[in-house]
């Protein structure tokens, strides 16, 4: 089917047939619902990731519309450019949907990339984080935070979790600590266990950067987030400063490994969708329907589940596993303990913050 | 008496079931020059290369002044060897060519330059010491390597027909060169070829292989006219071989039967033949007079036949002589003075005739 | 009875086509169509060199993710202030020396006693052991290390079994050196072997009758004569060490980059095309001049570019 074809007289009326099919999920504001293409295509994580949202958001859309999600593995940093290249040179953008971090979204936000997605029916009524900060519209939609733990391997810590990040540097850890490669997630904890405040950042992060250099004579691994879960498994570290995701994949797979926000608090981020200029109106169409989708009660309470992070949807349930866990707040006490850099600042200077990362991690 | 600069004793090489070299022993006196003649696979090389080190003997030792050599790698060896392909560095130039040997052996430093320049002499190569191996004739080539398995001045010298290479006629002109070199040195020479001529023309001595077993050891007038077995007679010298049946054999000598013709052979060395046995008769072709049969009567003839082709070479003429009195045998013939007989044409009937004593009879 | 091969009637088939498509007329313009594809190839590259170096040259505006419009050395200023471009480039170039030096010493016995043996199941156990890591790409054979010799990996379970370790032999640079040589020997032996091949055996006979022992023999024989294999693998060796990307990644455990994980990180995680471009450019024009330097020192004529003299 030719997807850029103007809509025909039976297109209209398979559509219309679909819309009220679809009604209760959608609540649709048009009377008319554009042609439906055979499939979209969401970029995603892979893993424990791309599982989540397949079984929470993709599955009840398909059976929903009868459009087919396929998924492109392309890492978010790698696909960044060419999307920013198709939008560019107005060509159809390799993706639909870009499941992307929030950071990353809003970059490609600045550069005014992503479409408008006030008009979704589902933004009214979710927590305030899902707003993009400095924006006027909705460029992109955060979909669920997360929080940067320090996950532990029993065997380390038989009797009691590590109350501090400073445990990092005790010399019974030299070469079994893990943190990102570039350093993400890590320098708000950095910043208070090194003894300065939050609020400095980004003017005076002398603490986080002692914090940081002490740590590389601690030989450190560096890595993404499949190599924690890994590491974990095949016994090469005990600590780690990750997603509580990649901590809790681990556990599910035997791996004896728990997860604490420690006493100095631990940086909390969100993820985001947003959708490509560029497409034709019909799948731009459908593409939003799959993102407000996303945003449903339905769709989050499993999609997060299955990630074990609070959704934007106050409406859901914490997994079982997750009720009570510092690392996924829920009450404003919760929230108290974590520490939020905002997106902007974070986008401003993290060229700036990785270089000081390498320098000292390469050095 | 000092003893012998090579004894080779009761070697034998064998690879897997094949004898390449069987049961061989000989020695060569200081200042020699044999020459191991052979056709390809006779094991010549093998046998020029046990002596060389790079083959171990599967049996029996050979001595170099007397001293067993077995457990002596290649090279503590005082050998010097010219290869089949020279075998020259072509990364290094002639004069370093030269030079390797004495610097591998650890000649005195100051004296390299003069002993090259000699060597250099020797070979009339001075001048193109500068040169690169790839930017000298193919002549030029072999003086190098000549030189530099001369250089050390070695106990003995190995060829391993490296004139195989070259055009006949710069064959011939390195042949008596390295002559001349050998004799002015007084070198003792091991020479490898499959070059009866070149055997001929160089040796003090040669000795005749084929399948692994030495066949004879002589010098080379010697080997030529009184070859020890049928396959020396036919491998030096363009040779007649016929098969004749022993009627009677006497004190007076032998009665043979070739084809309807009977001829009384006398006795020239020992051989005992049973009448009724079968024996190789060779015959060289030089040796062999040929007339037209309509030339009237001659002086006799030991066959008849029709003449089937003629080579003419120049200075000879070789024909080839139909002979149905021998059985159908082709017998050829060389004419050696073509320029005093009248060339006898393709068909024309001939009367073949030779001396007695010029038919070497061997058993079969 | 003989008849017309179908091979030759094909043949005869394509010739009548090519004929057609390109006529005689043109046929002193043959060469240029056959290197056609080549000069296309070296244009694009040429072509993405100049863009790239008009993208060095603008800087990232970290309000808006766009370039600047002027032209500005920003980014190369910063490549020399920044002392961890500086220390990835020199760790690059150590490991890429190290590499090679290791590769070639052991690839050259190896390509020697498989080019000189006269077992024809001995030369084809070395082949087979040679082509079976190669045709496994990079990153799955790094990964493969890790397995075999990661904290619960085969040798630590080995060694444990015996009251040691476990030992921490991966995510080092001694582990990163490791994974490079075995990933990089294949393509010396490959690159060695049709030197020594074309070495004549006579040659080293020739140089024990004349009194050398092996070692002599092979110092100033075989070495010398196999040199245009030896350098063209260093090249080679060298040339894909200091531009390796994935077992810094998988084997250095994120602290042993080279600079083209900083290449990498520049273009993909900050998203500055500017810098990483401009740390692209260093790479190339750096390891370009590493190149001919070394071959400068060689010599030219070690590629095999000059007359051969006997048709060795």
């Amino acid at each position: 089917m030719d997807k850029r074809k103007p809509f025909d007289r039976r297109d209209f009326l398979l559509g219309a047939a679909a819309t009220a099919a679809t009604l209760p999920f959608g609540g649709l504001a048009f009377a008319a619902v554009p042609a439906k293409p055979k499939e979209l295509i969401v970029r995603v994580w892979g893993g424990e990731w791309k599982d989540a949202i397949d079984s929470g958001v993709s599955k009840s859309f398909t059976a929903n519309t009868g459009i087919a999600i396929k998924y492109d593995e392309t890492e978010d940093n790698e696909l960044q450019p060419k999307l920013w290249a198709a939008v560019k040179q107005k060509r159809r953008p390799p993706v639909h949907v870009n499941w992307d971090t929030t950071t990353n979204a809003t970059k490609s936000a600045l550069r005014n990339m992503g479409e408008d997605l006030s008009d979704l029916t589902n933004l009214p009524g979710l927590l305030p984080v899902a707003k993009p900060l400095g924006f006027d519209k909705w460029p992109l939609v955060n979909v669920y935070s997360y929080v940067y733990v320090l996950a532990y391997s029993q065997e380390a810590f038989p009797k009691a979790a590590p109350d501090s990040w400073n445990v990092l540097l005790d010399p019974k850890y030299k070469g079994r600590i893990a943190l990102y490669n570039d350093g993400i997630g890590f320098h708000p904890a950095a910043q208070v266990a090194g003894g300065g405040k939050v609020s400095d950042i980004p003017k005076n992060m002398k603490a986080c950067w002692d914090f940081i250099a002490k740590l590389k004579s601690q030989k450190p691994l560096l890595g993404e987030d499949p190599d924690f879960t890994n590491w974990f498994q095949k016994g090469e570290i005990d600590l780690a400063c990750t997603i509580v995701t990649n901590a809790r994949g681990a556990k599910k797979n035997g791996v004896k490994v728990a997860w604490t926000v420690p006493k100095e608090g631990a940086k909390m981020d969100t993820d985001a969708l947003w959708v490509p200029k560029g497409m034709p109106a019909n799948e731009l169409y459908w593409a939003k329907q799959y993102v407000n989708h996303a945003l449903s009660k339905e769709a989050q309470q499993v999609w997060c589940d299955g990630l074990g992070l609070p959704g934007v949807n106050p409406g859901i349930k914490p997994p079982d596993d997750m009720i009570g866990d510092s690392a996924y707040p829920t009450k404003d006490e919760d929230f108290k303990r974590l520490l939020r850099v905002p997106n902007k600042v974070q986008v401003e200077n993290e060229k700036e913050w990785f270089g000081r990362f390498k320098q000292i991690m390469q050095g | 008496m000092s003893a012998p600069m090579v004894k080779v004793e009761q070697v034998a090489k064998r690879f897997g079931e094949a004898a390449a070299v069987a049961d061989v022993s000989f020695s060569l006196e200081r200042g020699r020059f044999l020459t191991i003649l052979g056709p390809s696979g006779s094991g010549k090389t093998t046998l020029l290369r046990m002596i060389a080190g790079f083959i171990d003997p599967s049996a029996g030792e050979i001595f170099l002044k007397g001293q067993p050599v077995s457990a002596m790698p290649v090279h503590k060896r005082s050998i010097g060897m010219v290869f089949q392909r020279l075998a020259l560095f072509p990364h290094l130039t002639a004069w370093e060519n030269v030079a390797y040997p004495l610097k591998m052996r650890r000649f005195d430093p100051r004296e390299i330059p003069d002993r090259v320049a000699r060597f250099f002499r020797i070979v009339k190569l001075d001048g193109l010491e500068k040169r690169r191996i790839h930017e000298l004739s193919g002549g030029q080539q072999q003086r190098v390597a000549i030189a530099r398995a001369l250089v050390f001045e070695p106990d003995l010298v190995l060829l391993d027909e490296p004139l195989a290479a070259l055009d006949r006629k710069l064959r011939e002109e390195m042949q008596v060169e390295f002559r001349r070199i050998q004799l002015d040195l007084g070198v003792t020479t091991i020479n490898v070829t499959h070059d009866q001529r070149e055997a001929l023309v160089m040796s003090d001595e040669i000795m005749v292989m084929d399948h692994g077993r030495m066949l004879q050891l002589a010098p080379p007038a010697e080997v030529y006219r009184a070859p020890a077995n049928a396959f020396v007679a036919g491998f030096l010298g363009l040779t007649n071989l016929l098969r004749a049946r022993v009627l009677q054999a006497d004190g007076s000598g032998l009665r043979l039967q070739a084809g309807d013709r009977e001829w009384h052979q006398p006795m020239s060395r020992q051989l005992t033949v049973q009448p009724g046995t079968w024996v190789d008769c060779a015959l060289r072709a030089e040796r062999v007079r040929i007339v037209a049969a309509d030339a009237g009567p001659g002086t006799g003839e030991k066959a008849r036949g029709e003449v089937h082709d003629v080579l003419f070479e120049g200075d000879r003429v070789v024909y080839e002589v139909r002979a149905p009195a021998l059985g159908d045998a082709v017998v050829r013939v060389i004419d050696r003075a073509p320029e005093r007989h009248r060339l006898l044409e393709r068909g024309r009937a001939v009367c073949l005739d030779w001396d007695d004593t010029d038919l070497l009879v061997f058993a079969v | 009875m003989s008849r017309y091969p179908i091979t030759w009637r094909l043949l005869d088939l394509v010739e009548a086509v090519a004929a057609l498509l390109w006529p005689r007329a043109l046929h002193r313009y043959t060469g240029w169509l056959l290197l056609l594809p080549a000069i296309a190839l070296v244009g694009l590259l040429v072509a993405g060199l100049a863009y790239m170096g008009d993208s060095s040259l603008r800087l990232l505006d970290t309000e808006t993710f766009e370039q600047s419009e002027d032209y500005t050395l920003a980014n190369y200023r910063d490549l020399i202030e920044k002392p961890t471009y500086f220390t990835v480039l020199m760790r690059s170039t150590g490991a890429a020396t190290l590499v090679t030096v290791l590769t070639l010493v052991l690839a050259f016995p190896y390509a020697y006693s498989m080019v000189r043996t006269r077992s024809a199941w001995r030369r084809k156990l070395l082949l087979v052991s040679l082509f079976l890591p190669f045709f496994i790409g990079q990153v799955v054979r790094a990964y493969g290390w890790l397995v075999v010799l990661g904290k619960t990996g085969i040798v630590n379970t080995l060694l444990a079994h015996l009251g040691l370790g476990p030992f921490k032999m991966i995510y080092t640079y001694p582990s990163l050196v490791f994974g490079l040589v075995q990933y990089m020997l294949p393509f010396a032996v490959l690159l060695i072997a049709p030197a020594i091949t074309a070495i004549d055996e006579e040659l080293e006979a020739a140089s024990e009758s004349l009194g050398a022992t092996g070692w002599r023999t092979l110092r100033h024989v075989i070495l010398p004569l196999a040199k245009p294999g030896l350098v063209a693998s260093a090249v080679v060796v060298f040339t894909l060490t200091i531009t390796d990307y994935a077992m810094p990644v998988v084997l250095g455990g994120g602290t042993n980059d080279f600079i083209a994980n900083a290449v990498y990180d520049a273009f993909f995680r900050i998203s500055d095309n500017g810098l990483g471009s401009a740390l692209a450019l260093t790479l190339v024009v750096f390891a370009s001049t590493l190149v001919a330097v070394m071959l400068g020192l060689m010599g030219a004529g070690t590629l095999g570019m000059r007359p051969s003299g006997r048709g060795r």
